[in-house]
């Protein structure tokens, strides 16, 4: 049943401009990602080549100026970008799904603490906080996942806390109830497949903004040396900006085209999915 | 309940968040590695560990750390935010010295993108399915999907760099420093790149949610009503649809005026820019906690007023609450 | 019709809107700058030309005005502005004149007399005395300023002030670096008047209007700070080496390289002190009117192994590292060519001290291979090299936030990869990186750069056995004898010799492996003559008294001082730049002389953005909701 869901929606997604747009430069980029160990392209750490190069039919985006193949970095940038972007993306709605439902379900008292939760979220600026955090604590990538991950859960919390308490109070719940059901089985059988669709959507674009914060916090040095993330790029080729243009322009285009989709393919999932609710996103 | 409880208990509410924020940010920062005293006392090179022993005990950093957290809450309530460690000045003048050149960048930022946004969100929801709006959607699309950075760096690039148009950085011309009239021109001149970079990628927020409302407001009942009554497309949207779509996009500007404190980091970063945002990044790699503490407390002080005056306005203002009370 | 005029309407609301919010916050703006800059009158010296406004970019903001009590980079380049140390260094490193005009050294090594500069005044007309400079330094040994570990303070035993111009320091044992630290940091001379009053519970007080208003004896006075923004000073003219030929020195406050590259290219500077990124250098240098200088400096990158760690603790692994590090590479990719590849143990810009024979390993990764074959790490089969009980051989490169502490890191993984090990940058915020490298000593590499200068007792606190920053926890006790031995050694060549013997011992246990010798950068516009990078032996680092501008009025010689009529003569003729500034001053001479006695006034924008930021939240949601409430009603 939910396999056929997917499929449905999936052809409605097909259907739609913009979530057709979406799939296209998403799939793209994400089979570039997949693919970038098996593409013949040199190291991307290797600093074998000749320090800027410009644009040229050996290094298609040129080098950077320690002399890495800068195509080869960008594509694995695809990889990591989109990776960072997923988990942190996955942690954040898990997170908000399960306190959102928490919150919607139980209401009283957690619903007041949670809610509270979710007000701080909203009162201090998300960035600042992942800002703070990354300072403080190192730039690792997985660090930086969680980091983003765990700023970035307030929104989805609290569309399914107003998603879960419509549902709840649909008749099919309360004979549910009635016949003793527990809550764990209620909220897993009979809430979230009605409930979870408009958080589902919002997963989408919570990709693309962990992507953007995550080369936000490299854009400011804070990002992982260790891996060629998109705004890592960015970020080293600043200096170079008015000399060697293409170190952080190219990845700058790439960044753009993936959050872009992200956007396309997030908007309309959310027409697809929440026809008349799509005005509730914060 | 009564309009004046109302205020009470939300007034109570948001003081209690503020508290709540300071406590977390209190706990965060203080367990953070790395230690303020040693960037006092100095570059590791010539480290000096009586400063070190004597900078502690000024501070009060040898004490437990639930003992620091009441001394500071309890100034805070008494709105003493202390002394930075760095610059051994009050954390409030070292803040309000910045609000000026932040509130230039994000205030009209913030209200031109508001304009534009909103114009362009009204346009396009009119002509829904033409090639503007489509046109005009994907321009928004793409500006929301770009970082500021990137943005402000081709910006810089194209215009200070290049064609050497505009001032690449700064906020006045200290060579040929301007008086009267000429120096209020000499800042608009110098914010130009920076508000024009923010304006950009603001405008997404205020055209997304206006053209959604416009096209709900026009699939409405009344709307069909007036249409078969026979009144005109033109006024059906001008006297109803707009008047009832503009209360999403200005809640949304009431809110994002809340943030106009904190700045806009990166921007200011890339424009250099001598604002809240960049004292904040300037704080957190020195350790100056007092300085970190004092910018959350007013951005959360800020955002919660704001906040509270839209929902005030909203109880007083909003139409059903007033056909209600009738 | 009717339409237009709504639109118009709209638009004109929404305009007045803007302008009134662009208003009130560009006010709360221009409330910060508008300190009515004091200014005496001019006295000519033999410059060439005078008048003119050099502006330095600079990377930082200072953190206090307070030069000698905490470490302060930022100000340390501003402060031979304001004020002068007793001795000082010049750009060769090398000690000169300040303050005192000559002074002795006792035989035993141990007591140092200085003769003072007579007829110098602090910037408010008090005379600068002996007793300035015995308040700086008792101060800096209660408050334990910057200076107390460097000057050794606890063997310190007094200071005497036999005659308002006489200071003799004696010391409990002989300390021969006393009068290079002397001239180094954080020795500034304060002015005892304004600082030691029983008032103050510190010298660091919020209280003392000095701190952020500083007064001192230097070629400049302090006019306006303005944080994160730029810091303004205005020639002396009762300067006691004369007044400096510029009217005003301007620090533009620019921290991102960058940007400030882009800013001095845009002509808004006229000397750059940030570092720029080195692939610039040859742009900048061609770009018309400006030039780059540069110059060997006792700064230099280098690697700490860290000797807890069981595998680096032997030896031969940190000889295979060294031996598989290509330093030109690292000088040629993360320099851009701009600095030497290390060769000795220390650094060869303090030249008596070096020592070339303590050489070290030459890049040889056949010998790297061989070394690890030896300590028996199989290479498998993905090119890495494994540890007997089958892991990885796996070691962290703690380095913090930096572009070329990430470049230099970026290719020793690479260069490390190649003989078989794995490396794995961890970056750090600096605070986070010396909490865990230096304090917890919780790294197996780490590389970091550092000034090596200005006297080799700098090892001491680099790699002495139980030194702070001696994070490779390297404790030979013949080298800590011989360092010892050599702080305390009067006699300069056996002092050259112990150090050389040091370096030796270094060479062999190899606990931190020299990268690459830094050069410094001097970058500045043609029109401006006579910087510090000049005239080694006769001006400090720093230091801008002597710069004159092509551009500026050639000056008539007059060798007597002027009236103050000959004052707005002189004003009139200069150029339009500074005229701007001088119609400030023939107003404001008057006020002068309180003007820099008061205490400056508490900030009055203090209320002013909470108010902005509520009458423009306000303005806005309130028109609008007006707006729409008024078109309901009709």
């Amino acid at each position: 049943m939910i396999f056929e869901g997917f499929i449905e929606t999936f052809k409605k997604l097909v259907k739609d401009r913009y979530g057709l747009a979406g799939i296209t430069i998403l799939s793209i980029m994400i089979i570039i990602g997949v693919l970038a160990p098996y593409l013949p392209l040199p190291d991307f750490n290797a600093t074998i080549f000749h320090r800027f190069i410009p644009p040229s039919p050996d290094h298609p985006l040129g080098t950077d100026y320690l002399g890495r193949d800068l195509l080869s970095r960008v594509i694995w940038g695809a990889r990591i970008s989109l990776l960072a972007g997923f988990v942190a993306a996955g942690i954040a709605s898990v997170i908000g799904i399960i306190l959102g439902t928490i919150a919607g379900y139980y209401g009283g008292a957690v619903d007041i603490i949670i809610s509270r939760i979710i007000e701080i979220f909203f009162v201090i600026p998300t960035f600042f906080i992942a800002l703070t955090l990354a300072a403080i604590y190192g730039s690792n990538i997985y660090l930086l996942m969680i980091i983003i991950g765990v700023t970035t859960w307030p929104v989805t919390a609290r569309i399914m806390r107003a998603q879960v308490m419509i549902v709840k109070e649909f008749l099919y719940i309360e004979a549910a109830k009635a016949v003793g059901a527990n809550d764990l089985r209620i909220i897993i059988k009979h809430i979230l497949p009605v409930a979870i669709q408009p958080a589902i959507a919002n997963s989408i674009l919570l990709v693309g903004n962990a992507i953007m914060i995550e080369a936000g916090l490299s854009y400011l040095g804070l990002g992982d040396p260790n891996y060629p993330s998109w705004g890592r790029l960015i970020y080293e080729g600043q200096p170079y900006i008015s000399t060697a243009w293409w170190i952080s322009v190219f990845p700058g285009i790439f960044l753009v085209a993936t959050v872009l989709g992200l956007n396309f393919l997030g908007d309309a999932l959310y027409r697809i999915l929440t026809p008349r609710i799509s005005n509730i996103r914060t | 309940m009564s309009l004046a409880r109302y205020i009470i208990s939300r007034f109570f509410q948001s003081i209690f968040i503020i508290l709540i924020i300071i406590i977390i940010n209190f706990i965060i920062i203080s367990s953070a590695p790395g230690d303020p005293v040693q960037f006092i006392a100095g570059d590791i090179a010539i480290y000096n560990p009586d400063l070190a022993a004597y900078l502690r005990a000024k501070w009060g950093l040898d004490k437990p750390l639930y003992e620091r957290l009441l001394i500071y809450l309890t100034n805070v309530l008494r709105g003493d935010l202390g002394y930075s460690y760095r610059y051994s000045e009050p954390v409030i003048n070292l803040i309000l010295e910045r609000l000026p050149v932040t509130l230039l960048l994000t205030v009209s930022a913030n209200i031109m993108a508001f304009v534009i946004g909103v114009l362009l969100g009204v346009y396009s929801a009119r002509k829904i399915g033409g090639k503007s709006d489509t046109f005009l959607t994907v321009l928004n699309f793409f500006l929301w999907s770009t970082p500021s950075f990137w943005l402000g760096i081709i910006l810089m690039m194209f215009f200070a760099v290049d064609l050497k148009i505009l001032p690449a950085t700064g906020l006045i011309d200290l060579r040929n420093p301007k008086t009267g009239i000429w120096f209020y021109l000499d800042i608009l001149y110098h914010s130009i790149l920076p508000v024009t970079t923010l304006t950009l990628i603001t405008i997404p927020l205020y055209y997304k949610i206006t053209r959604d409302t416009v096209i709900q407001q026009a699939s409405e009942d009344y709307v069909t009503t007036y249409r078969a009554i026979g009144f005109s497309e033109d006024v059906i949207y001008r006297r109803y649809v707009f008047r009832n779509s503009i209360i999403p996009p200005v809640t949304v500007f009431g809110v994002h005026m809340g943030f106009a404190v904190a700045g806009a980091a990166l921007i200011e970063n890339v424009f250099g820019w001598p604002g809240v945002g960049r004292l904040l990044l300037d704080s957190i790699s020195t350790r100056d906690y007092p300085v970190i503490l004092g910018i959350f407390i007013i951005i959360a002080s800020s955002v919660v007023l704001t906040n509270l005056i839209i929902d005030l306005l909203y109880a007083i203002l909003d139409p059903r609450v007033r056909i209600e009370k009738r | 019709m009717n339409r237009l005029v709504k639109i118009f309407s709209l638009f004109l609301t929404l305009f007045i809107m803007l302008s009134l919010a662009f208003a009130v916050t560009s006010w709360g703006v221009a409330k910060i700058y508008a300190q009515t800059p004091p200014q005496g009158p001019l006295s000519p010296i033999t410059c060439p030309k005078t008048g003119g406004t050099l502006i330095i970019i600079h990377w930082g903001d200072p953190k206090s005005f307070n030069p000698d009590s905490q470490v302060d980079d930022a100000l340390y380049g501003m402060a031979p502005a304001i004020f002068n140390k007793l001795v000082t260094l010049d750009v060769n490193y090398n000690v000169i004149p300040d303050l005192a005009e000559s002074w002795e050294v006792a035989p035993n090594g141990s007591t140092f007399i200085f003769h003072l500069v007579r007829n110098v005044t602090w910037h408010d007309g008090y005379p600068f005395t002996s007793a300035d400079v015995k308040w700086t330094f008792e101060a800096i040994k209660r408050y334990k300023g910057i200076a107390y570990s460097l000057l050794n303070m606890d063997n310190l035993v007094s200071i005497d002030t036999p005659d308002n111009y006489t200071v003799i320091f004696r010391y409990s044992k002989p300390f021969p670096p006393f009068i290079s630290f002397l001239a180094w940091y954080g020795t500034f001379i304060l002015p005892e008047h304004i600082y030691n009053k029983t008032i103050y519970k510190d010298w660091m007080d919020p209280s003392i209007p000095a701190l952020t208003k500083p007064v001192g004896t230097g070629p400049f006075r302090f006019v306006e700070y303005v944080k994160g923004d730029h810091v303004t000073f205005e020639a002396n003219p009762n300067y006691f080496k004369g007044r400096p030929c510029i009217d005003r020195l301007i620090y533009k406050i620019v921290p991102d390289p960058t940007a400030a590259l882009q800013s001095f290219l845009a002509g808004e500077g006229d000397v750059l002190n940030n570092r720029p990124p080195t692939t610039e250098i040859p742009r900048i240098n061609s770009t018309p009117g400006v030039i780059v200088q540069m110059r060997p400096v006792p700064s230099r990158w280098y690697m700490a192994f860290n000797l807890l760690n069981p595998i680096l603790a032997d030896v031969k692994m940190r000889f295979a590292i060294a031996y598989a590090i290509n330093r030109t590479e690292l000088v040629v990719k993360a320099e851009n060519g701009y600095g030497y590849p290390a060769e000795g143990m220390y650094t060869p810009a303090i030249q008596w001290a070096y020592n070339p024979n303590a050489k070290l390993p030459p890049y040889d990764p056949d010998k790297a291979n061989q070394l690890l074959d030896e300590l028996g790490y199989k290479r498998g089969p993905d090119g890495y090299r494994y540890l007997p009980n089958g892991t990885r051989l796996t070691l962290r490169l703690d380095i913090f936030t930096g572009a070329e502490s990430e470049a230099i890191a970026t290719l020793i993984k690479e260069q490390l990869k190649n003989i078989g090990i794995d490396v794995k940058i961890e970056e750090y915020e600096i605070a986070a990186w010396e909490d865990k490298v230096v304090k917890k000593r919780d790294f197996d590499l780490a590389i970091l750069d550092g000034f090596q200068g200005p006297d080799p007792d700098n090892m001491r606190s680099r790699f002495g056995p139980g030194a702070y920053l001696n994070m490779a926890n390297y404790s030979n006790p013949e080298f800590g004898k011989l360092l010892n031995e050599a702080a305390t050694e009067p006699d300069p060549q056996k002092r050259k010799e112990l150090y050389w013997k040091a370096q030796e011992i270094m060479a062999q246990d190899l606990p931190y492996l020299p990268l690459v010798d830094l050069v410094a950068f001097f970058i500045y516009r043609t029109e401006w003559h006579n910087f510090y990078w000049q005239m080694p032996g006769v001006e400090g680092i720093n230091c801008f008294e002597r710069v004159w501008w092509e551009k500026g009025t050639p000056v008539q010689i007059t060798t007597t001082s002027p009236t103050p009529a000959l004052t707005t003569t002189t004003i009139t003729t200069t150029t339009p730049m500074t005229q701007t500034t001088t119609s400030l001053t023939t107003t404001s001479v008057a006020t002068t002389t309180q003007a820099t006695t008061t205490v400056s006034p508490a900030p009055q924008i203090l209320t002013q953005p909470i108010l902005i930021a509520i009458v423009a939240a306000l303005i806005i949601i309130v028109a609008v909701l007006a707006l729409l409430l008024g078109r309901r009603r009709r």
